[in-house]
């Protein structure tokens, strides 16, 4: 009878645990895959475990493609700086003012995944790497890397459609762009990152092509690295159509041209006398700035501000 | 040896004006030697002359050569009677913490308005001047060796300051780092015309005391028993160097290496008397100085900072002369 007992018992919890254990079974994920292998810009195999469920981004442009491509979700934390999109500022902060993130707030965070620009040193990346905590390296250097940097966002974080339909809509939005610019003749321009030596964007740099994406002709085009210092005699020879000022250099209107102490040099340019002169805001700033799904805008601005007649 | 003296200045001025005029046909833009001839004579005769090769010409590239020359006689002279004064063969003119003073009036300048920059940059250096001053005095005089350290110790406060404010706060980390390796970039006729007002004020009272400086470097006690007033040339020519020396930081930047090295190159040619040392001091660094600008501002990949050149020009000159002197 005991004994009897005892049998049946075991019975109904072989029943049991055999039943969760094939429940269990079903449940996992359809793919044998429980890890995948991804190349980031820095050419790095980064190794990343599945799923991934917790990230932390480290840049604002990081932030922003996570948010665009349906995975905003999954970030934990992201830095000071960000500001897009506005529920991206609620979250916890691990890169404050200095840029450079605290590796113990990461940490602390329990993430699956890290995102991070060439900004973080390599010594953190080091860091986390040895603490088995995968890192991405995301510098686009052009917008078609900002595409496959979504679609690799997209495979490692399971959101392979939206990366898709976000790539596609940043692709629509510059061929119409670029289809409306067509017929116009390229317009010369001067990009000013610093007034004093005149700081430009350079031919290796994503400033550079998304000037050229939007039909400018950016007349830095012969110096080399991404952002050399253009002479003041450099500009006088090439006398450029139009000029774009960045925020934060100083420069907030005309007067920094027609009134300062080089201005019987300015007052001559083609920009300067024709009135063809773009200060950035903060925001224009940012979305030239942080390659990402804001980068249309950049392009849209800079090409309504080069043809604003292929606009109207 | 006198004679040579008098033909080595003589030969120093001549060879500004070359480098002047060779200055001028160099640059990021080529101008042919005819086309900047004939623009010379359409521009004096005023013959509508070329609008964009007159602008590079006399707007752009002459203003530059003349802060050049200007800036490093400055720094030459500068170094000169600080080497004298603290007998010190590694004293430059920044030593009483006029570079990490300008720095921080820099880095708050960058901060509030880059066009405040020159301004503040100046009030710094001449405060951080001021505390060392302030800190080294005893019985109304100035002790050499507690400005040496008070100098080092204030540079230090100065530069910690400067490093949080840059760390921490500035946005455009570019525009301070520029600004602290120095430059001469940023050249027109207004900051000629107030350097070389400033240059011909002080340098005068130079060449004033270039007996007095002779004497010193026999030692304080016995200047004194010459009838030198060591206290008084002391405290100016200290003072009005650190003043000169400020000017020209808050309009070029710290630009090192000149102040220190130029009169060592005069030395190891003239000798180490101030007679001629001071006016072959601040032409070598001219010299020095115009030539490492010409190289910085005509790389075809862009400008890079003038201080990596003048390094890279003046150490060499330097270790030449010295190897020369020891086997003689």
């Amino acid at each position: 009878m005991n004994l009897k007992f005892i049998a049946l018992i075991i019975v109904v919890v072989v029943i049991i645990a055999s039943g969760f254990y094939v429940y269990a079974e079903t449940q996992k994920p359809k793919s044998q895959q429980s890890s995948i292998t991804v190349v980031d810009d820095l050419g790095r195999s980064v190794n990343v475990s599945l799923p991934v469920k917790r990230v932390v981004s480290m840049d604002p442009s990081d932030t922003q493609m996570m948010y665009a491509i349906g995975a905003g979700s999954l970030l934990v934390a992201d830095t000071s700086f960000d500001w897009w999109p506005a529920n991206s500022t609620l979250l916890p902060h691990v890169a404050m003012d200095s840029g450079v993130a605290s590796v113990e707030q990461v940490v602390n965070m329990t993430p699956d995944l890290v995102l991070a620009t060439t900004i973080q040193t390599s010594q953190i990346i080091d860091q986390l790497q040895n603490l088995s905590i995968p890192v991405l390296v995301f510098e686009p250097q052009n917008i078609s890397n900002i595409y496959t940097d979504m679609m690799t966002l997209g495979k490692v974080t399971g959101h392979t459609s939206g990366a898709t339909a976000e790539v596609n809509h940043m692709k629509s939005v510059i061929s119409n762009v670029q289809t409306k610019i067509a017929n116009y003749s390229k317009e010369s321009l001067l990009y000013m990152m610093w007034p004093n030596p005149i700081y430009t964007a350079g031919p290796t740099s994503f400033i550079d092509n998304v000037i050229t994406t939007a039909g400018g002709a950016n007349i830095a085009e012969n110096l080399s690295g991404p952002y050399p210092v253009i002479s003041l005699e450099q500009v006088v020879a090439d006398n450029p159509q139009t000029i774009i000022v960045d925020n934060n250099t100083g420069v907030s209107n005309m007067t920094y041209f027609t009134s300062g102490n080089q201005s019987q040099i300015w007052d001559n340019i083609s920009a300067i006398k024709n009135d063809r002169l773009l200060i950035f805001n903060v925001t224009e700033s940012n979305w030239m700035n942080e390659p990402g799904p804001l980068t249309i805008y950049a392009v849209q601005m800079v090409a309504q501000f080069l043809y604003p007649q292929a606009f109207e | 040896m006198r004679f040579s003296n008098y033909l080595f200045t003589v030969f120093l001025v001549l060879l500004t004006v070359f480098n002047i005029l060779v200055s001028l046909s160099i640059g990021p833009v080529h101008i042919p030697i005819q086309a900047i001839l004939k623009n010379i004579y359409l521009y004096a005769f005023n013959k509508g002359p070329d609008w964009t090769i007159t602008t590079i010409l006399f707007y752009i590239r002459l203003p530059r050569i003349v802060l050049a020359v200007i800036i490093g006689m400055i720094l030459g002279v500068s170094g000169l009677v600080i080497q004298t004064i603290f007998k010190n063969p590694l004293g430059d003119p920044y030593l009483t913490g006029v570079s990490s003073g300008a720095a921080v009036g820099a880095a708050i300048g960058f901060l509030v308005s880059p066009f405040l920059v020159p301004v503040l940059a100046f009030v710094f250096a001449m405060t951080a001047v001021g505390i060392s001053f302030l800190i080294s005095r005893s019985d109304g005089e100035v002790n050499t060796e507690m400005l040496i350290l008070a100098g080092v110790s204030v540079s230090f406060l100065f530069s910690a300051v400067a490093s949080y404010i840059i760390y921490l706060k500035v946005a455009n980390l570019r525009g301070v780092i520029f600004w602290l390796l120095g430059g001469l970039y940023g050249a027109t006729w207004t900051d000629d015309f107030w350097l070389f007002l400033a240059l011909m004020v002080i340098f005068p009272l130079m060449v004033y005391f270039r007996r007095e400086l002779d004497i010193m470097l026999m030692g304080d006690e016995q200047a004194k028993s010459l009838g030198v007033n060591t206290a008084r040339v002391k405290t100016v020519v200290l003072l009005i160097s650190s003043l000169i020396t400020s000017l020209a930081v808050s309009v070029v930047g710290i630009i090192g290496f000149i102040g220190l090295v130029s009169p060592h190159i005069g030395r190891k040619i003239v000798g180490e008397s101030h007679r001629f040392l001071v006016f072959v001091a601040p032409l070598i660094g001219a010299n020095i100085l115009l030539v490492s600008d010409t190289i910085a501002r005509s790389t075809p990949q862009g400008e890079i900072p003038v201080g990596i050149i003048t390094s890279f020009i003046g150490a060499p000159v330097l270790i030449y002369l010295l190897y020369r002197r020891r086997k003689i």
